[in-house]
């Protein structure tokens, strides 16, 4: 978990337009969170098209526990929602049906 | 599954703050934070100097933009080492104090405007091929400071690249010569900036170890040479074979031999420089105290 300290503040900007994500860029330290905004658009928003900037206090910042990593790998093991698992005789079935034409 | 090669895996463990850390790895990658925090603070001061003889106006606004950009590194650099447990005025008051030493190259200042051109165009390009290196390391915090420095290096660089070739193509005659004897002057100690060849003892250094040092000094000297050279010479700058030429045998650069003896004594010493920008920090230290006590101290959580 992130050490707790009161004045830092995790800076998330998002760049070239609405609808894209609001990314992680870097810290800062300031005494509210009105003074880290403004901290953070001198810092990191220098040469940026930045869309939208979101100043965070760190200590509301929840990240998972260490196991937890592992348990976020599940996301990628699970083959049998591949269209067409398991057989080939299914995935080539000639483009028909796929996710694209719903 | 296929064989994994043992270098990834060097590179393969991240880690964020919060992370469980190697003993030793935290007290390391706080160091290169700080030292690369008052590096880019203190490589302002060369530049600021000739803030007010800018020759023109557009020159001028993107000068004092490159200026600002490095004070802002300078505090994604300090952030990411406070959280390692070195403050920011530790940082600025052990160099001030004389604990902490200054890169080679902020050693010197510049003799005229042409020479500043030609000497920002191989700092900006060896600053970016080192972080372009870095930022594949483990300690991720570290990384994405790096990326962010690196993009906006990469502003100060084609500033410095357009200035060097509007004095080739449009200056005169001398101020050509200032742009040749700036690379003669600037690329020695340049070469020095990377670091002593490391190459044979790379494996042993924990900082390679841990991933924080991700390539040897030999190989990323060799890669800025590959880039920065034929710009140079695009330029119309003469690259003597002494100098550098590459070897098409050994598939890497041959260069001119670098006084690593002479670039540890000005380290310790203390080239033209060095007291000046000392005492330049050491002033604003104390000048600036009182803002810095107000910014930490205003706003809400400390209203009383």
């Amino acid at each position: 978990m992130p050490p707790e300290l009161d004045a830092v503040y995790e800076v998330f900007l998002q760049i070239g337009g609405a609808g894209r994500p609001i990314q992680l860029v870097g810290s800062v330290r300031a005494s509210d969170e009105r003074l880290a905004w403004q901290s953070a658009k001198e810092i990191y928003t220098r040469r940026e098209n930045c869309t939208a900037l979101w100043v965070v206090p760190r200590s509301a910042l929840f990240v998972g526990e260490g196991i937890d990593l592992e348990l976020l790998k599940e996301g990628t093991g699970r083959k049998f929602r591949i269209p067409g698992y398991p057989s080939a005789h299914r995935r080539d079935r000639g483009g028909v049906g796929l996710m694209e034409d719903l | 599954m296929a064989a994994e090669v043992v270098e990834d895996s060097r590179l393969s463990t991240k880690y964020e703050l919060w992370s469980d850390m190697p003993d030793g790895y935290r007290e390391g990658v706080a160091r290169v934070a700080a030292f690369q925090s008052l590096a880019e603070v203190v490589g302002v001061l060369p530049f600021a100097e000739w803030m007010d003889r800018v020759p023109d106006y557009s020159r001028k606004q993107m000068y004092i933009a490159k200026i600002q950009d490095e004070v802002g590194h300078g505090h994604i650099m300090a952030r990411v080492a406070e959280d390692l447990g070195i403050p920011r005025e530790k940082i600025l008051s052990d160099f001030v104090e004389g604990r902490t030493k200054l890169l080679n190259i902020f050693h010197y200042g510049f003799d005229s405007w042409e020479e500043i051109g030609i000497a920002a165009l191989l700092m900006n390009s060896s600053a970016i091929v080192q972080f372009q290196s870095l930022d594949k390391g483990t300690y991720l915090p570290y990384v994405r400071a790096l990326k962010k420095i690196e993009k906006e290096e990469g502003f100060h660089y084609h500033h410095a690249l357009d200035l060097s070739h509007q004095v080739m193509v449009e200056g005169t005659k001398e101020q050509r010569q200032l742009v040749q004897s700036g690379f003669e002057t600037w690329f020695p100690r340049l070469l020095g900036y990377f670091g002593p060849p490391d190459s044979a003892v790379i494996k042993d250094n924990p900082l390679y170890k841990w991933g924080i040092k991700v390539d040897s000094n030999d190989d990323i000297r060799q890669r800025w040479m590959s880039k920065i050279i034929p710009v140079v010479k695009s330029l119309g700058v003469h690259v003597d074979e002494t100098v550098a030429k590459f070897n098409e045998e050994t598939g890497r650069w041959d260069f001119m031999e670098v006084d690593w003896v002479g670039i540890k004594n000005l380290i310790n010493e203390g080239g033209p420089s060095y007291q000046g920008h000392v005492d330049s920090i050491k002033h604003s230290l104390s000048s600036n105290d009182k803002y810095r006590r107000v910014a930490l101290s205003a706003g809400k959580l400390n209203a009383a």
